[in-house]
């Protein structure tokens, strides 16, 4: 709890925080963006839910059951999904620890909550592609919650490009980073991926109905795993950091999901956005 | 000509016929399950500010952890109660409740715990 209270109480990058929210602290300010971009993603998805509605093709009641088990299984993901960070348990923090002060995660939410989904889907017996429904839903959450990130967090590793982000002396030590030199803004990257899906997909929402989802969790897959190089994660083995390890054992099975919807013999399995093209 | 005669009700009762999704209904019990979230954590962090020491804090964080687990529990097994009775709008609105809360509340907790440190060092 002690340990829990010296983080909450941690200011923010005040560089980039005007001065009233540089008094706030630094896990309201991420986790009230991250609120906000869930908030944000819910709106998006009643809307789909509505235009699907006036366009004549409403939506099973059952889809509150998989919303349930999204926002159940990304809760649970995104809290305790970083817990098992090393192969000797005993470094690793307690359940109890990990579930009050220990890191969130994105990955390990979105992980989740498509777990949740599934789940959810099985038990009410509801057959049809929901994904489309939830994908840009899920950008425009990702695309908000990234700006907390990007204002509480180590931008990146140092950089010779203009728009590289140079931390103040006092910031820079209290997030372990190099004072006085321009860094990454990695989340900021991030940023702008998460938008520009975002009108992609709500622009070829009827041409990849059935894929949308798997499609922007590849595309993202592949974004973040090359964002990596330049996040300033620890390298833990091979040059390569803790997320791209679990991106590299997750995205095959994300990709084999999308194949095996394309082949022929399953295209039958209906889909919610209607006719596949 | 006579109607025949309707069949016999089963024992028991019918069986629950399940609602449609009221969003009303969802959202009262969210509210609930806010409720139950602020009375979880509010009662650990009173006895850690009443009992003023280490032992507070730690007994604190001890009933935080236990509510935490109590709350989580109750939210599912009621919720997965409530469909199973097909008040499926209420059983949702406890598992769903639960997810948006915990997403949440850190945003709160964190306000209230700023608000106690600065009284206290204030003080």
């Amino acid at each position: 709890v002690a340990s829990a209270t010296a983080r909450l109480v941690d200011v923010p990058r005040p560089d980039l925080l005007p001065a009233g929210l540089a008094l706030s602290s630094n896990a309201v300010i991420h986790d009230a963006l991250v609120g906000l971009g869930i908030l944000a993603g819910a709106a998006l998805f009643s809307a789909g839910l509505r235009r699907r509605r006036l366009a004549g093709r409403p939506v099973d009641d059952r889809i509150w059951f998989v919303l349930a088990g999204v926002l159940v299984g990304g809760a649970l993901g995104g809290r305790l999904g970083t817990w098992l960070q090393h192969l000797d348990l005993r470094e690793n923090a307690s359940l109890v620890e990990q579930w009050f002060y220990g890191n969130r995660s994105i990955l390990s939410g979105l992980f989740g909550a498509y777990v949740g989904a599934l789940v959810a889907k099985r038990i009410v017996g509801y057959r049809d592609i929901t994904g489309d429904l939830f994908a840009p839903a899920v950008a425009l959450a990702m695309a908000i919650g990234r700006v907390g990130c990007l204002l509480t967090e180590l931008p990146g590793t140092p950089t010779s490009l203009p728009w590289g982000i140079t931390l103040s002396t006092a910031t820079a030590h209290r997030l372990g980073a190099p004072a006085g030199i321009p860094l990454h803004p990695s989340f900021a990257y991030e940023i702008v991926f998460h938008l520009c899906a975002l009108v992609l997909l709500l622009r070829l929402r009827e041409r990849l109905a059935g894929e949308l989802l798997a499609s922007y969790l590849i595309a993202y897959a592949l974004f973040r795993f090359g964002v990596e190089f330049v996040r300033g994660n620890e390298v833990v083995a091979a040059g390569l950091t803790r997320p791209q390890w679990f991106l590299l054992a997750c995205t095959p099975l994300a990709g084999l999901r999308l194949l095996r919807r394309r082949r022929p013999d399953t295209a039958a399995v209906p889909v919610l956005e209607g006719v596949r093209s | 000509v006579t109607n025949p005669p309707p069949p016999p009700f089963p024992p028991g009762g019918l069986p629950p016929s399940p609602d449609r999704i009221d969003g009303k209904k969802v959202w009262v019990s969210i509210g609930i399950v806010l409720l139950v979230q602020l009375f979880a954590v509010g009662i650990p962090i009173g006895v850690a500010v009443w009992m003023s020491s280490s032992d507070g804090i730690t007994v604190g964080g001890w009933l935080l952890a236990l509510g935490q687990l109590l709350v989580f529990v109750g939210c599912m097994g009621f919720g997965i109660y409530e469909i199973q009775r097909g008040r499926r709008s209420y059983g949702l609105g406890w598992i769903i409740g639960w997810a948006v809360v915990t997403l949440a509340l850190p945003v709160v907790g964190a306000g209230v715990c700023t608000a106690i440190l600065a009284t206290s060092s204030a003080g």
